[in-house]
This record gives C-alpha cells, sequence and structure tokens, in this order.
C-alpha cells in the first residue's frame, strides 16, 4: 500500500513547481499557516498520513494562484472550477490491491517466460523471493510494507484455491483412499500437534531464561499451528512434479482435511490458555467439538451444495449467471461455517464436491469453461498473492530470533512428520490392499509442506496472552521457508532420483471410461456373488439411490436420466470438436460447428435422429475390404475417434449431407458446404485427398433403413435385428458431388456432432422424440441465435 | 462336510478333499492341478467363507448351474450381469484345455474364478506382476470376446456398450452404437487400423488398457486377508 502513496507524492510536488514558479517559498508557508503539512518528500511522512493531506494541496494551489497575485489578505478567495485535480485518498485502497495483484501477476507472468527458472525452482519459491524484495524496498524506502492480515488471508485469498481444489477435486481416488487420507489427515495431524507441542514445552524448560515462561498450553497451540500440512504449499509444488495420482492425492487430501484438527486444536488450545484450570470436562468437550467442527462444516457444505445444485435446476433461461450461482453459494458455504466455528474447508470442499455433478449437467457448456476459468484464474492469482505477501510479511514483522527455539521447532517438525508417516503407515498398510513403498512413505512424508495457513495463524494469536508471538511467527516462517524452499526445491529431483511413479499423461479415453465402468460393474457383481458386502457394493447402491431420487430432484429435463457414459461421450464429443477448431481447422469448420451446435440445441428447427445405419454381415465384409484397401492411412492420420460406425461412414456421410441439405435453410447450408470442399487444415496433402474410392450410386441402392424397435431393448441378438433392410430409395440419390463433401466432411467429423444423423424417411416421428432427449439435454432449450456459436473459441 | 473343516489351513490339498467329498457322493471327476497361482491367492480362511457361499448359492448340491446365480437379489440390477455370470462358466477361464461353456462349475472352479480377483502383493517382481496383470486382462478379454475367437470385434464391442448402458430403459440403442463405434474409432488409433477391422486382440486389448493400473483396482476385498472376519 505504501508504494503507491510514495508515487503520489513526487506527483504532487511536480504539479506544484510549474504553477508556483517564484512563490514555492511563499506557498509553502501560507499552506502550513492553514494547518496543514507542507508536502515533503515522502521519505520524511510515513504513506499513513502523508496521502489524505497531500490531495487537498494540489487542489488549493492550481485555484489559489491567481487569487494570490490580485487580492492579498482577502477573507475568501474565489474559487476557480478545478480542471485537474488528484484526490489519491479516494482511490487508495482498490488502487493499491490492484497494484499487489498486477505485480503478481506480472510476477508469474515473468517466470513463465522464462523457462529455465521456473524448472528448477518452483514458483512458490520464487514468489517468495519476490516477496521478500518487494518488503525489503519498501523498508528500504522507509515506509512499512503491509502485513498478511489474517482476516484477509482467510476471507479472500484462501477460498478461491480451495473451491478450486474442492471442485475440480478427483473424487475417484479420494474416496477409494479416504481412509488413509482421514487417518493422516486426523491421527497424523494430532500426532504431530502433540509430539511437538510436547517437545517444545521440554526444550523451553530445558531452554534458559528466555524460553521458560512459554506455558504447556502455548506449546501444543504453537504445535497444532505448525504440524498441519499447507493445501496452498502443496498443491503448488505437487502441480509442478506430476507425481502419480494415489501420493497426489493422499498428501493433498491430508492437506485439505487436517483444517477440521487444525481448527480444533487452535480454538481449543487458545480458549485454554485464558482458563485458570483445565478440567477433563473440557477435555472430552473439546474432543466432542473435533466432531462438530468437522460433521458440522461438511453438513453446511452438504446443504449449500444441494441448493447450489437445485438452484441450477432453473437458470436455463439465464445462462450468464450461472457461474455466480455456483461461486456464491460455495462461498457462502465457508463464510456460514466460519461463523459458527466450523471448518470452513471442508465445508468449501463438501460444496463443490456436491453440487459438481449436478450443476455441470444442468448448465450450459460455456458457463462450465467460465467456471473453470474463473475458478482456475482466483486461486492462481489467490496463491501468488499468498506466496508474495508471505515475503513482504517476513520482511514487515517483528521478529525475535531465539536460536534454540527456531532450530528445535524445525528439527522436531521434520522428526515428528516422518516417524508419523512411518507409524501410521505401518498400520494402515495393514489394511490397504495397495500397499504404501517406502518410496510412498517417503514422498508422503517429504510433501508435509508448511505454509501461510500457518503464518496467519501465528498472527492471529492475541498479544496479551502470547507475549511470545513474535517469536512464534518467528519459528513459523523458519519452518515455512524451510519447507517451501528446501523440501519443495528438492522433491522434483528426489522423486526422479528414486523413480517414483509419475501421472501418466493421457487423455481420458472413451474406450477408458467404458473399461472403468465395466470393471465396477463386475466387481459389483462378484461381490454380490461372495455375498460379501464391500466398498464396491455399497458405492453401486449409493449410485442407483442418486440416480432413482436425487438426479430427479436437483437435474433438470432429461439429462438427469443420462447415463454416466453418454454424459461423459457428449463431453467428449464438444471437447473434440472444440479442439479440432483451435488446433487446426480454425477459419474453415467453424461454420460447420456453429451450424451443428444450433442444431443441437435447437429441437424445433432440425429434429433430427442419430442413426447409424448397420450393415449386413457381408455388406459389411465388402466394404471392409475397400476400406483396408483404400483407407489404412486416413484412419491412422485420423488421431481422433470418430463416432461413426467404422463401415458405414461414406454412406452416411452422402445421406447425411443431402438430409442436412434438405432441412437446413439453404443459405447456411451453402455457405457450409462452399467451406467444408475446401480440405481441411489438419489433412495431410500428401495422402491423397479422397480415400473412399467407392461408388455411391451403386451403393445407395441399399442404403439402410433403419426402424427403432423399443420392444426390443437389451438383449443382444437385437443389434443384429437391427440390420436394416435393404431398401431402394431412388427418390434421393446422392449426386457425385455431394458425396464428394461427405468424404471430405468425413476426416474433420468429430467437429460436427450433428451432421451424422440420418433422417430416416418415414420414421420421423418418432426417433425426433428421442432425438429430442438429446437436445434437450444440450445447452438452452431456446437459445438464442448467437448461443450456438461463441463456445468455439474464435481468433485464439 | 466344508472343506475347511475336512483340511483346515491347507489349501493345496483341496482338490484332493474335494474329490473324496464327491467319490462318496458318487460324481468322479478329475481335480485339475490347483496352480500355484490359486494357491497363493486364497487362504483357508477365505476358502471356509467361500464355500459356505458356495453352498448357500448350490443349495447344498456339488455344483452350481447358471440358474443358481438367479438367487442373487443384488445381482439382478447389474447391468452386465450375463457376461458376469457366463464369466463363471466359460472354460477359458477355468483353465481347461478344451474350449467352450461349462453346464455346471463346482467349487474348484469357483475358486479359480475368484482367484482372478485377488489383490496385488507387495513383494511381487517385474515379471510376476506382468503376468498377473495379464491373467487379469485376459478374464476381461474372456468377457468382452464373447464367440471365442480370439477377437472382440465391433459387434461384440457394441455388445458390452449396450449391456453396459441397458440399465436405461429410454436409452436409444443408437447411442450405445455410436459409443461403441466411437471406442472403436479410439482403438484404431491406438493398435493401428488393420486389427480393427478384424477386431481387437488380446494384445491390442493390452495396449488400451496401459491407462488403467489394472493391478491394483481388479480385486475384491474380501480376497484379502484380513477383512474376512467381518464378512461372513
Amino acid at each position: 500500500m505504501g508504494a503507491a502513496a510514495l508515487r503520489a507524492l513526487p506527483w504532487a510536488l511536480l504539479l506544484l513547481g510549474p504553477l508556483l514558479p517564484g512563490q514555492v517559498l511563499q506557498a509553502n508557508p501560507m499552506l502550513t499557516s492553514e494547518g496543514q503539512p507542507a508536502p515533503l518528500p515522502g521519505g520524511d511522512v510515513p504513506g499513513f498520513t502523508a496521502a489524505p493531506p497531500a490531495a487537498p494541496e494540489v487542489i488549493h494551489p492550481l485555484k489559489e494562484q491567481p487569487a494570490n497575485g490580485s487580492g492579498e489578505g482577502h477573507a475568501k478567495p474565489r474559487k476557480a472550477f478545478p480542471v485537474i485535480g488528484i484526490d489519491y485518498t479516494h482511490v487508495r485502497i482498490p488502487f493499491e490491491i490492484s497494484l499487489w495483484i498486477l505485480l503478481a501477476c506480472l510476477m508469474k507472468l515473468g517466470f513463465h517466460v522464462i523457462p529455465s527458472v521456473s524448472s528448477i525452482v518452483p514458483e512458490s519459491c520464487l514468489l517468495i523471493v519476490v516477496g521478500l524484495l518487494v518488503g525489503g524496498l519498501i523498508k528500504g524506502v522507509g515506509e512499512k510494507p503491509p502485513i498478511l492480515k489474517s482476516d484477509i488471508f482467510f476471507l479472500f485469498l484462501l477460498p478461491p484455491i480451495i473451491l478450486d481444489a474442492g471442485y475440480f477435486l478427483p473424487l475417484r481416488p479420494f474416496t477409494e483412499n479416504l481412509g488413509t487420507i482421514l487417518i493422516f489427515a486426523v491421527v497424523g495431524t494430532l500426532w504431530n500437534a502433540f509430539f511437538l507441542g510436547g517437545l517444545m514445552y521440554a526444550v523451553c524448560q530445558l531452554g534458559g531464561p528466555g524460553l521458560n515462561h512459554i506455558g504447556l498450553l502455548a506449546n501444543l497451540l504453537f504445535g497444532s499451528i505448525i504440524s498441519a500440512v499447507d493445501p496452498v504449499a502443496v498443491l503448488a509444488v505437487f502441480e509442478e512434479i506430476h507425481i502419480n495420482e494415489l501420493l497426489h492425492i493422499l498428501v493433498f487430501g491430508e492437506s485439505l482435511l487436517n483444517d477440521a484438527v487444525t481448527v480444533v486444536l487452535y480454538h481449543l488450545f487458545e480458549e485454554f490458555a485464558s482458563f485458570e484450570q483445565v478440567t477433563i470436562l473440557d477435555i472430552i468437550l473439546g474432543f466432542l467439538s473435533f466432531f462438530v467442527v468437522s460433521l458440522g462444516g461438511v453438513l453446511v457444505g452438504v446443504i449449500y451444495g444441494v441448493i447450489a445444485a437445485f438452484t441450477s435446476r432453473f437458470t436455463s433461461h439465464i445462462r450468464v449467471i450461472e457461474p455466480l450461482f455456483v461461486f456464491l453459494y460455495s462461498y457462502m458455504a465457508y463464510l456460514s461455517a466460519e461463523l459458527f466455528h466450523l471448518s470452513g474447508i471442508m465445508a468449501l470442499i463438501a460444496a463443490g464436491v456436491v453440487m459438481r455433478p449436478y450443476v455441470e449437467a444442468n448448465i450450459s457448456h460455456k458457463s462450465h469453461t467460465t467456471i473453470k476459468y474463473f475458478l482456475k484464474m482466483w486461486s492462481s492469482v489467490s496463491e501468488t498473492l499468498i506466496f508474495i505477501f508471505l515475503g513482504v510479511s517476513t520482511v514487515a514483522g517483528h521478529h525475535y530470533w531465539n536460536w534454540t527455539f527456531v532450530i528445535s521447532t524445525l528439527f522436531f517438525c521434520l522428526i515428528a512428520r516422518v516417524l508419523g508417516v512411518l507409524v501410521l503407515t505401518w498400520f494402515i498398510n495393514k489394511f490397504r490392499i495397495v500397499k504404501l513403498t517406502p518410496k510412498d512413505q517417503f514422498i508422503i512424508a517429504y510433501g508435509g509442506l508448511r505454509g501461510a495457513i500457518a503464518f496467519s495463524l501465528g498472527y492471529l494469536l492475541d498479544y496479551h496472552h502470547f507475549g511470545m508471538r513474535d517469536m512464534f511467527l518467528t519459528a513459523i516462517i523458519t519452518v515455512i521457508f524451510f519447507t517451501v524452499f528446501v523440501q519443495g526445491m528438492t522433491i522434483r529431483p528426489l522423486v526422479d532420483l528414486l523413480a517414483v511413479k509419475k501421472k501418466q499423461e493421457t487423455k481420458r479415453s472413451i474406450n477408458e471410461e467404458i473399461h472403468t465402468q465395466f470393471l465396477d460393474h463386475l466387481l459389483t457383481g462378484i461381490e454380490d456373488i461372495c455375498g460379501h458386502y464391500g466398498h464396491h457394493h455399497w458405492k453401486d447402491k449409493l449410485n442407483r439411490f442418486n440416480k432413482k431420487y436425487v438426479k430427479k430432484c436437483l437435474i433438470a429435463g432429461e439429462r438427469s436420466k443420462e447415463p454416466q457414459l453418454i454424459a461423459f461421450y457428449h463431453k467428449m464429443e464438444m471437447k473434440q470438436a472444440i479442439e479440432l477448431v483451435e488446433s487446426g481447422g480454425i477459419g474453415k469448420i467453424p461454420s460447420a460447428v456453429s451450424t451443428v451446435s444450433i442444431q443441437n440445441i435447437n429441437p424445433q428447427t432440425l429434429p433430427l435422429e442419430r442413426v447409424l445405419p448397420a450393415l449386413s454381415k457381408d455388406k459389411e465384409e465388402e466394404i471392409r475390404k475397400i476400406l483396408r484397401n483404400n483407407l489404412q492411412k486416413t484412419r491412422q492420420r485420423l488421431r481422433s475417434y470418430n463416432r461413426h460406425t467404422l463401415v458405414a461412414d461414406p454412406y452416411e456421410e452422402a445421406w447425411n449431407q443431402m438430409l442436412l441439405r434438405r432441412q437446413k435453410a439453404r443459405q447456411l447450408e451453402q455457405k457450409v458446404l462452399g467451406e467444408l470442399q475446401t480440405p481441411p487444415a489438419l489433412a495431410d496433402p500428401s495422402v491423397p485427398p479422397d480415400p473412399l474410392a467407392y461408388e455411391p450410386k451403386e451403393d445407395s441402392e441399399n442404403l439402410p433403413i433403419i426402424t427403432i424397435d423399443p420392444a426390443s431393448p437389451q438383449s443382444p441378438e437385437s443389434v443384429d435385428l437391427m440390420s436394416e433392410e435393404p431398401k431402394g430409395c431412388g427418390g434421393l440419390p446422392p449426386s457425385p458431388e455431394e458425396d464428394e463433401e461427405g468424404l471430405v466432411m468425413r476426416v474433420k467429423e468429430p467437429s460436427s456432432p450433428g451432421t451424422d444423423d440420418v433422417f430416416t424417411p418415414g420414421n420421423s416421428d418418432s426417433p425426433s422424440n428421442q432425438r429430442m432427449l438429446r437436445c434437450l439435454s444440450d445447452p438452452g432449450p431456446r437459445p438464442e441465435p448467437e448461443e450456438g456459436e461463441p463456445f468455439i473459441p474464435k481468433g485464439q | 462336510m466344508g472343506v475347511a473343516q475336512l483340511c483346515p489351513g491347507v489349501p493345496r490339498a483341496l482338490p484332493h478333499c474335494w474329490g473324496v467329498g464327491q467319490a462318496q457322493m458318487g460324481v468322479p471327476r478329475v481335480p485339475a492341478p490347483v496352480t500355484s497361482f490359486l494357491s497363493l491367492a486364497v487362504t483357508s480362511e477365505q476358502i471356509e467363507h467361500l464355500h459356505r457361499r458356495f453352498k448357500q448359492l448350490s443349495q447344498d448340491q456339488l455344483t452350481i448351474r447358471k440358474e443358481n446365480f438367479d438367487s442373487i437379489p443384488d445381482l439382478e440390477f447389474n447391468p452386465i450381469r450375463g457376461k458376469i455370470v457366463h464369466a463363471f462358466f466359460d472354460k477359458r477361464n477355468l483353465r481347461q484345455e478344451s474350449d467352450g461353456l461349462a453346464d455346471e462349475i463346482n467349487f474348484e472352479d469357483f475358486l479359480t474364478i475368484m482367484s482372478y480377483f485377488r489383490p496385488i502383493e507387495m513383494n511381487m517382481d517385474e515379471e510376476q506382476l506382468d503376468r498377473f496383470r495379464k491373467e487379469k486382462l485376459k478374464f476381461l478379454f474372456h468377457m468382452y470376446d464373447s464367440d471365442h475367437d480370439g477377437k472382440i470385434t465391433l459387434q461384440e464391442y457394441r455388445n458390452v456398450v449396450e449391456e453396459l448402458l441397458s440399465g436405461n430403459p429410454h436409452l436409444e440403442k443408437e447411442s450405445a452404437r455410436s459409443i461403441a463405434d466411437g471406442a472403436m474409432m479410439e482403438a484404431a488409433s491406438i493398435c493401428g487400423p488393420d486389427q480393427v477391422y478384424e477386431g481387437i486382440t488380446f494384445e491390442d486389448f493390452l495396449k488400451m488398457w496401459q491407462g488403467i493400473d489394472i493391478e491394483t483396482k481388479m480385486h475384491v476385498r474380501f480376497l484379502n486377508v484380513d477383512t474376512i472376519a467381518h464378512c461372513y
């Protein structure tokens, strides 16, 4: 805050200079006689008080200049209209906040521009260094650098990070390892706090005159502050080292869930410190309050999450405010939890986890993107600010350096962590099926980074009760710096050195989704057959309950009935389309995609049914041969999947184009086709542009007509019955030109999720209804024309 | 006549005991050799439990037939129920030379199937791990490959997806179909196009599963040693 004030002062002087050429000396006494301090260089006046008086001074000379010349000693000089003026106080706070954020962003930008730095040193370290430098600079000019205020930290900086973590929590690994995470978070943190607190008490007793006055409770309080692993620090470091999913979720989950323990211990010891004596009852109540704080926090979160999901059910008419609901309800959950001294972090995570699946099904794709980007943006800015302020606060705060205390804190912190992890994993491994190896244990112990939460909690301590606060803060900062710098910087080489399994950088594929679901059902089935009600059994029960009741209440329209696989498939489809447009087809495909998305959204105009023609056995064989002869190269080039039938493509495309042509407004259609005729940018020029060497006219005789048979839903045999009866549709033979388009189109097919919808003549009514299901499930029920386009990022 | 009572703690002796039991019942049967795989997998305690369950399912008969699985109420909702039950009678999974489907399975076969779901062990080396993984995937592959030709054809894949989605009565079949086709296209990008038109072979199947740590996922907690006491 001081920096900006500093900048304002010289400016004021500059303004004064030319206005009062000969009278600078005169003007100053005059002004001081009016009871205002002279605008002296900022060094003499602390930024706090200097800024307010500086502003009026600047304004006054402007208008008093003529008055001074003509009417000396006038009681009330006439005021001219101020053409320009400065009112820094008016904007000071937002201005300074913006400056800080700007600084944070520029720093982040800087680190990523210089890749060599960020590959060695984690960003968090660099940011702390920047903070130290900035703090030193401010102090160097004689200003008082700001300190990371606990209120600001807990109310504004922390929530975005936690919400981001909670909303995008990888739920599957999290729930699968929930037991382990809870043991680490609860038992581990308790152990750390008491071990450290007890040992520090011993140190204080032995440590000589400077430390003797620190009691057991104060030490335990200190232990509970310093023992919690910090989610912000862990996220910052672990996101960069790309460790495998299991380790990541173990350490990160622990850092999230230990909040409840920290909150309880903190309040407990803080209260106890002011008590005359602590009774057994107090301890029991404290123990109870742990459950209240954690479960209460979760409950608050769940309530807000459900409300948010329910609200999002009705937002289909005002898409713009959808993201706001997510943020507001989550923030309310956090604040409500904090209101009752419950665990805000738990509330936020619970809210995020609960609302996400339902909200995502309800809101439009664009809103989802907005939420994602906003959360990422906020959390990364918050994180940056937190680290910078940690640095600045280090310079700004009062320090009381006691070698014994600081060194033993650091030492016992590490010892406690290592011992805790070793003992707890030994215990946990008895129950885990996938055991934690010694390597894993090492990373878990080593990943126990401390961060700004500990600092802020320490800063919250009351001076009156805890006279040794400065020493505590110094020790806390030392531990934070040690863990963030030493451990944070060495963890990446160590991970490489130990050859710890890294995260596999695979995109989630549709095959994987199918296999995973298949496996889930299989395991549930096997558990049922064994008569053992285990993990999978209950998960299955929960899923069924969710599908049967909860989804119906919280998700609007047909989407509530959509199974996960379909939902996933739609998502993939959308992503693929966007990726394709972004990656190369830009400028050529967009119009096609936009028309497609319009059809997707707008059931009235294009009630198309997605019917993929199935082929009879010998037909399939024949086409297979053709494909094998002609298509291999093209297929290899096709990196993305294509939702078309492998063999039916040619027909379908021809059909497709033809039918689309009939369905759509002539003008629009022409535009699309015109653009499609140019081969897509993705296509390899060395490959012949028309790989499908077949004769559409001959084949069109056999074009399949599909009738959906609702009476035979699931039996595997019924699939074969689906194969079409060849039927002449001579009325609609695709012209060569059309089929050429179809072929070109085929390559970029993923970009146009709607164009493969073959409109079956004579069967238009019932399919259109079914088609409607899908239409409704997509963004808005009644979109504006522009609704369809914008999710394609233009000109990026 | 619980196996475990007859020979407590000696899983290796199981076929022998079982043979005795069968001889008494007058149903001669040559027991297949119990592989080291199986003996590793299941402890006597677990065998005891599984045997209880087996008797419960078979209504105190020596073998289980397909119909017996109908008596499991929870299984009813399982979308891939047919495939699961089928897998129990698939001779490829039973480590028998012949191919095709068994009409009934005895307790030993039941155990063999169950042993596919045993968890990973700490002291496995790379080679064991690889075999372990392949065993499990082979089981899954057989579930996908319903016509026993060693390939998952498009039609078979479609069936799988359809069954997966069969819990939703109001869903068009075409969605399932297009998902399967999409998945097949994706498989083509993994394994090369040629295979896909023929069907996915086991080697391709292995590649497709690369992203999933099957060895840490495909297990039933029950087959872990310590939990047995709670799950009667």
